[in-house]
Order: C-alpha cells, then structure tokens, then sequence
C-alpha cells in the first residue's frame, strides 16, 4: 500500500498541494492532475490511477504517463509517498473518477534546508561551553 | 540530566539574586517582565523593545525573562549537556517536554523556557559573547516558545501601513523585504517592523510592531540611505555586521504599535523599470512565509506552520515585482494599498 507520509504537513490550497518536512526544513507544492493522484492515497497500485487518468484523456495518454509517472518517482524519492506491505482496506476500494487532465508540476524548495549539525569544531572547557578560538 | 532540572538549577542562580533591575513591557495587552542584574546586557537588548516599555504595575506578567551573565550569579552554569543540537539550536529530544532548549554548541550563551512556569531563562558568559545580530531582534526565540500557547505567531516579514491598512511585507533574505518596507518608510508610510513582527490572529489577524530597529548591510547604507549614515548605532562596527537603527527614534510619526492585516506582500527582484502587483496563490504566501521564519525557529514547528497556514489561507497574498524606478515603486504601492 502506498500512503502519504504522515510525518508531513500537507495542506491544499486552492487546488494545489504545499507540503513541508518540518523536520528537514524541506517544502514542496503539486500542482495540477497530480493533486489527485495525492488525494487518491491510499493506494496499490499508482499504475491503475495513471492508466485511469490515460483512459479518460485518450488524445495526451503518453503525456500524461510521462508526467505524472515522473512525479510519482519524486514523491517516492522525497518519501512524501511511503509504502507498506499492509494492502489498502477495504480492498476494492474505487479511486476517484479522473476527469480533465490538467498538466501537473512537482516543485522542490531546499533553501531553507535545515544543515545537520552545521557545528565549527570547537573545544569545550570543563562546564562544556565554546572555548574562544584565539587568532 | 532531564532538561527540567537543567531550567530548575539555572532558575535558581537567578532567583537567589539579591537585586535586579526588572522592565515591564506590554505586547498584545500581555505582560512581560525583563529582569535582569546586568546593566550591560540591559542596555545592549532593551533598545530593540523599547516601544513596548510599560510603567510597573502589580499585574502578573505572561512572561517572565531572567537574563545575565555568567559572572552576575552566584554559581556556574553548565552548557546544556546533551549532545545533537543541529545548527539552528534544536535538539528534538526536548522537544516534547516542558523545557525548550535553544544551544548552539559554539557559542557560549543559552536560551530556555518553561511552559508551565511562563519563565525564560538567557544566560551568556560575558556581554562581548552576545552575538551581534541578537540585539536586533531581543530574545527572538523566547518569543517564539511562548508563543506556542498563544493565538499569536511572530513571523519573518515586515509591516507597513497607511491610516487604515496593514501590509506584511514578506519572503526570503535578499527578496528585497527589508528594503522595500526601509523605502516605503522614507516615503512616508507607517512603520510596524522590516524584520520580525508578531502576529495575533484575532477575528482578523492584527499585526504588533516587535522590534523597533532596522539593520542595513553597509552597501545597501550607503546606495539607497546614506541621509541615514549620522543614525547609526552601532558606527564602530556596522562594516562588518549591519548597521542598525532605531527607527521610533528616527521616525517617531510614522511608528505604529498595531494594525489590521489587510494583505500579505510578497516582493520580487526583477530586472524591469516598473513595479508591479499580481494576485498570488495563498500557497505562495505560505511557501514565501514559512521556510524562512521557520527556519530560524526551530522549535514546535508544526504548531507555528499550522498558524502560518491559516494565515495565508485568511490573508490575501499578492507578488509584487520590484522594478529599478523609484518614483513608480512608490505609487505602485500606493494605489495598492489604498485599493486592497
């Protein structure tokens, strides 16, 4: 099963998904039929929501596999999307209908990136504060 | 050790103190009471607050801060013993207790809070050990732990307003945030903050003026405000930290303790002659807003992100793309804001 990951904030904002890593310091936004894909979670199999989003917009079907398989790729690598070997319950749980394709964005914003344990080296005296660094 | 004791042992250094001098401010009609016996630190970080300083009165406050240094007190305090802070002064293994933490290891001050006791705690061993940047910005981080049980968010922007709006001016550092809010004072609008504000989410949120000084790195100084160049507090060292001003001081007309939000501006650098105002997206405010004031706040972030979000969603968020002529930039923002 795969599932968003519950240790990020995701919100939805007029249509376009902002999730941040609060831990990491990390921010990302979905933008178009992706929004779906992340609202259809939980989920099997990603293939059965693209293929259904490929059936209901015949003229751009490899497009939209393309896209939103890209995508997919990013929202496992960036662990929004997890998986678990728990399947989704109840088992025939329909997905949402896909309608009109709108064409989707994924976007990474690291500048604000937390850096772990970013610490000078430094000696410490013996109540363990900073020891100045003489020039 | 568990992180109470360390505030509990620290706390009675201070409370053992046999005299102090104590300040009472008034943020958001609560009470906060500084109390310290170091007339140095005093006058290093009560500027920035200043506005804010109230006459003593019987009241019980909603924060109270002890801050000294090291030789003010009658026995050493230990640096925080565990080990894992990141760079910005977090350590989640105290994040879900009583005590926050605040403890960059190379430095040789700290910060705690107690929620139950609405207590903080600044220590730092000698007064030339305070970083420069922490006067422009007093007890940020204590701020921001007390503000977990509060409606209230201090947040990474600026604010500036006419007679009736307010404006948070906000985005990354180099967005042209500061500059823009510096500008528009000079252009004769009201002042709440080009920095840190804090935010009270009332029936509409309502923005306070939280810090009274604007820093301007030396290049900036001397392009865009060189008029201000006999204002500058700290004239020996600007060159190599910022330059900082008192702008209650400089501009006590146009200084404004409060206002109504009306809109949040996100400004951008371009390369153009005109300024402009586009409608953006409440996630863009969010994504403007959040990474940079969070970053610096480490602590209980997802109660801060949940009230930046609502935020955004309550405000309306426009992109202001700055353009290079100054007359223009002026009266973009003035029919702006007299049209919000």
């Amino acid at each position: 099963m795969y599932y968003l990951n519950p240790r990020l904030a995701a919100d939805i904002f007029d249509n376009e998904y902002v999730i941040a890593n609060l831990d990491t310091g990390l921010y990302y936004n979905v933008q178009g039929s992706a929004v779906s894909l992340l609202q259809a979670l939980p989920f099997d199999a990603p293939v059965d929501y693209i293929t259904q989003v490929m059936q209901a917009n015949p003229a751009n079907a490899a497009g939209i596999e393309t896209e939103l398989g890209n995508i997919w790729q990013q929202l496992l690598a960036e662990e929004i999307v997890k998986q678990s070997d728990a399947p989704v319950t109840p088992a025939n749980r329909e997905l949402p209908v896909a309608g009109v394709y709108v064409p989707s964005r994924f976007n990474r914003y690291a500048d604000m990136q937390d850096l772990l344990m970013l610490d000078p080296i430094h000696d410490v005296d013996e109540e363990g504060w900073a020891v100045k660094q003489t020039p | 050790m568990e992180a109470d004791k360390y505030f509990d042992d620290a706390l009675q250094l201070f409370t053992s103190l046999p005299s102090f001098k104590t300040d009472v401010l008034l943020l958001a009609g609560r009470l906060v009471h500084l109390n310290t016996p170091s007339e140095a630190l005093r006058n290093l970080f009560l500027p920035a607050l200043s506005h804010l300083v109230v006459d003593k009165n019987n009241k019980q406050p909603g924060l109270t801060i002890w801050y000294a240094e090291g030789k003010n007190l009658a026995g050493k305090l230990n640096a925080p013993p565990w080990a894992e802070f990141n760079a910005q002064g977090y350590n989640a293994s105290n994040e879900n207790g009583d005590v926050r933490v605040f403890f960059q290891p190379w430095q040789k001050q700290v910060f705690l809070y107690s929620k139950s006791k609405q207590t903080a705690i600044y220590w730092v061993d000698t007064v030339s050990d305070v970083p420069w940047w922490e006067v422009t910005f007093s007890f940020r981080i204590i701020f921001h732990f007390w503000s977990y049980n509060l409606p209230a968010q201090l947040v990474h922007a600026g604010a500036i307003a006419n007679e009736t709006t307010g404006v948070l001016i906000t985005g990354p550092s180099g967005s042209g945030k500061s500059t823009s809010c510096l500008n528009l004072l000079k252009a004769g609008y009201k002042y709440l903050g080009d920095d840190y504000v804090w935010i009270e989410f009332d029936e509409t949120p309502v923005v306070h003026a939280l810090y009274q000084t604007a820093k301007i790195e030396a290049d900036n100084l001397r392009g865009k405000f060189y008029d201000w160049m006999p204002f500058i507090k700290n004239s020996q060292t600007y060159n190599d930290e910022k330059a900082i001003f008192d702008i209650k001081e400089l501009f006590p007309q146009q200084w404004l303790p409060c206002i109504t939000l009306k809109a949040i501006v996100l400004p951008a650098i371009g390369k153009r002659q005109y300024s402009s105002f586009h409608n953006a997206p409440p996630s863009k405010a969010l994504l403007c807003m959040a990474p940079t004031t969070l970053h610096h706040l480490p602590h209980n972030r997802d109660i801060s992100y949940k009230k930046l979000s609502y935020l955004s969603s309550r405000i309306p968020a426009y992109t202001w793309m700055l353009g290079y002529d100054v007359q223009n930039f002026q009266s973009s923002f003035h029919n702006f804001i007299n049209n919000v």
